[in-house]
């Protein structure tokens, strides 16, 4: 187990490092996030809507443009590994495919966590949206859907790096399976902004933790086959 | 299936179906309220059901492609997942006709059956995508895991959809309640979805037929080439 866990540890910091060196991951987030809040931003000034409606459309818009600048961003998170047959020195040296995929689940949580923070608050400046006093419970909810989105993401990129249409097939792939993650996530984000708190019994934090497990079971029973061929 | 029974099965098929239109248009009365739009209910209640176990067979054939790697599997689910492409596509068009008629509008986002049924075939899309425009080496394996990895998640998805605040149980459940009460309806309704049931296999073989056949020329191909070598 010791040894599970030390192995676990070099990989995380391995990914850490390859994006450091690269930051091709971080580049594109932050891109992608300012891209379509100035998008977003700009075509809802030009509908002149009430408050009441941008209170309500802003969990919404804030989900699809997370949802599309994380699946549009990860499409070449393995591509190193690929090109440099980094994966098959790390199969051959012993590691299992469900330490490679769950080290990159955890770089992409972190990536993710602080892409919605800074989304949330591009989108709140874009649309006059004051959501200073629910932010902490934002960026939890934040956080645990980042962990269910990564936990599919992780897999399905090592799916579409090797396809001809490489950067538009990801969101083409993952946004139908990760359906549940975007409406637990809209409807928390609803909660909160309209309610100030998640209502009592709201059952979305059971249907994203379900979610997540179930990604992470195919995730750790399939990666592997997907990188070793 | 042996090259007998296929023109014995085709014709079964043929016949079953040209039963399934007399009884839809020239024996089944009207219904009171919806009129003839109605009899698009025999369509589409079929379609779905052969959509479903299409789904069904891409799933057993995606988990023992991987566990047995036996290319047969994978042709076979590459024709069910294009024939259940196809049907899905079916259903929601028969679908949008009656919801037509029925609330006045194509689509109603708050129905969970609707939706789940939206998200399963853009599923089928994906992976319909991901077959042909993955790595040829590697599309047996990745189309299997994108295959497992949709059927498992289609279960979450209705679940999160009829979750969602806004959900309404306005799709008809006819047959749950007990609203074919004509004897003729239940005629014109069980030879449909035999029939329908029947060409979904019919459509299968061909495709997984096609399948192999392409299968056996690029290897002949292929060793063409190694001879010229």
């Amino acid at each position: 187990m010791i040894h599970w866990l030390r192995t676990f540890g070099i990989l995380v910091r391995k990914e850490w490092r390859l994006e450091w060196r690269g930051k091709e991951l971080f580049t594109l987030l932050a891109c992608n996030a300012v891209l379509f809040s100035v998008l977003v931003g700009a075509g809802v000034s030009s509908a002149v809507l009430d408050e009441r409606a941008v209170e309500k459309i802003y969990p919404m818009l804030l989900w699809v443009v997370f949802m599309l600048s994380t699946t549009t961003s990860v499409t070449r998170f393995n591509e190193q590994e690929l090109e440099g047959r980094g994966f098959e020195g790390l199969l051959l040296s012993g590691v299992s495919g469900a330490q490679m995929y769950l080290s990159k689940i955890v770089i992409m949580t972190i990536f993710f966590s602080l892409s919605f923070v800074f989304l949330a608050l591009l989108l709140s400046l874009a649309l006059d949206k004051d959501v200073s006093g629910v932010f902490g419970s934002l960026c939890c909810v934040g956080v645990g859907a980042s962990s269910a989105l990564a936990a599919l993401l992780a897999l399905l990129a090592a799916v579409a790096s090797t396809s001809k249409l490489k950067g538009i097939l990801l969101p083409i792939i993952s946004i139908p399976v990760l359906f549940p993650v975007f409406l637990g996530g809209m409807e928390m984000t609803t909660e909160l902004v309209v309610n100030g708190a998640l209502a009592d019994g709201s059952p979305w934090p059971v249907v994203l933790l379900c979610a997540a497990t179930l990604y992470v079971v195919a995730g750790i029973n399939l990666f592997e086959m997907a990188i070793r061929e | 299936m042996t090259p007998t029974l296929f023109p014995l099965i085709t014709l079964t098929t043929l016949v079953l179906l040209g039963i399934a239109q007399f009884f839809i248009f020239m024996v089944v009365p009207n219904e009171q309220v919806m009129g003839a739009v109605q009899r698009v209910f025999y369509f589409h209640v079929a379609a779905a059901l052969a959509c479903y176990a299409a789904f069904f067979v891409v799933f057993v054939a995606s988990v023992s492609y991987l566990t047995s790697r036996n290319k047969k599997h994978d042709i076979l689910s590459v024709a069910a997942g294009e024939v259940g492409f196809v049907l899905c596509t079916i259903v929601l068009i028969t679908g949008m006709i009656w919801g037509h008629s029925a609330w006045n509008t194509w689509f109603r986002w708050e129905e969970p059956r609707l939706v789940t049924f939206l998200v399963l075939w853009l599923i089928f899309l994906s992976f319909t995508v991901l077959r042909n425009f993955g790595e040829p080496t590697k599309t047996a394996v990745h189309g299997s895991i994108l295959g497992i990895l949709g059927a498992a998640s289609v279960p979450l998805v209705y679940l999160s959809i009829k979750l969602l605040p806004q959900s309404a149980r306005l799709h008809p459940e006819v047959v749950e309640h007990g609203g074919l009460r004509d004897a003729s309806y239940w005629q014109a309704f069980g030879i449909s979805v035999v029939g329908m049931l029947l060409l979904c296999a019919l459509l299968v073989w061909v495709r997984y037929r096609i399948g192999r056949a392409e299968d056996r020329a690029r290897l002949s191909a292929r060793e063409d080439m190694t001879y010229d070598a």
